[in-house]
């Protein structure tokens, strides 16, 4: 793994630690709080989500080389992640089902899966939970991610390629790319991880809708 | 990161999710109930984290006994 994916990957959660110091020493303003910012920011986020997508260079391309087969992948990972997400549950005692697969459902994608699970709960659970729930979701995506960048190059340069991006989750698409077109038996790696990527994205806060 | 895809069209982290997280550190920093309780967030975060990998690591391997060979070179 490259130093720099590795600085690019911990830069949130230091900013974490960091807002984690802050409130610590000095308390939360009410207006930080109380959901106003957040609620603005989340509709930006939703906005930049969208215009990211419609903004690559590559989308109409992407867009065409999209068959049936290539679709059904991110359907095997949601799939198959999720269930054990739930299996995974069985082990910790006491813990929620739907939880479980809430914080399995971000695909390593940490920042807004968090985010999406503090503002579903909140009104549901209330702040302490939700904020529970979140920081979880946060800390196993992380994982995730990082698992991902150090695992996924053993696992593509073995020959296999589409378990590398299922692996990869969403960062296929992007930090994990490199990495899983080093299998080289393989011609339409490119297109279906970046379909694969997209595909987990958009899926992310539909999975969290169902399970918050 | 905000959007991944939007990241990957113009090449820096987003600062909207910076600003998010930020204010989600501050508020779990400034709630004692959190606080307390965070130690035991590790465990369920590794369990869900390596039940995540492994299931999508068999789901893969499914999919491409599935459809692997047949279309793989297309």
């Amino acid at each position: 793994m490259k130093l720099m994916e590795m600085v690019g990957v911990l830069f949130l959660p230091s900013l974490f630690v960091a807002g984690m110091a802050t409130g610590i020493l000095c308390g939360v303003p009410g207006w930080m709080s109380e959901g106003g910012v957040s609620t603005v920011l989340l509709g930006l986020l939703v906005f930049q989500v969208g215009m990211g997508l419609g903004s690559r260079g590559d989308f109409s391309d992407i867009v065409r080389t999209v068959s049936f087969r290539t679709l059904l992948l991110p359907g095997f990972t949601v799939a198959g992640t999720v269930a054990a997400s739930a299996m995974g549950c069985v082990l910790l005692s006491g813990a929620d089902m739907a939880d479980c697969m809430a914080v399995g459902s971000g695909f390593g994608y940490y920042s807004l899966s968090s985010m999406l699970i503090l503002q579903f709960k909140t009104p549901v659970e209330g702040v302490d939970a939700a904020t529970l729930l979140a920081s979880t979701a946060l800390l196993a995506n992380i994982i995730r991610e990082l698992a991902a960048l150090m695992l996924c190059a053993y696992v593509s340069r073995s020959g296999r390629g589409v378990m590398a991006i299922s692996l990869a989750g969403v960062s296929s698409m992007d930090v994990c790319l490199p990495s899983i077109l080093s299998d080289q038996s393989r011609k339409n790696l490119m297109p279906m991880a970046i379909i694969h990527g997209v595909a987990l994205e958009v899926s992310v806060p539909l999975l969290l809708m169902i399970f918050c | 990161m905000v959007s991944r895809a939007l990241d990957s069209a113009v090449g820096y982290p987003s600062a909207t999710i910076a600003v998010m997280i930020f204010i989600f550190g501050a508020g779990v920093g400034a709630n004692r109930m959190i606080l307390d309780n965070l130690g035991s967030i590790g465990i369920p975060a590794v369990v869900i984290a390596v039940s995540g990998i492994v299931g999508s690591l068999v789901a893969a391997c499914g999919y491409d006994r599935l459809f692997g060979k047949k279309g793989g070179g297309k």
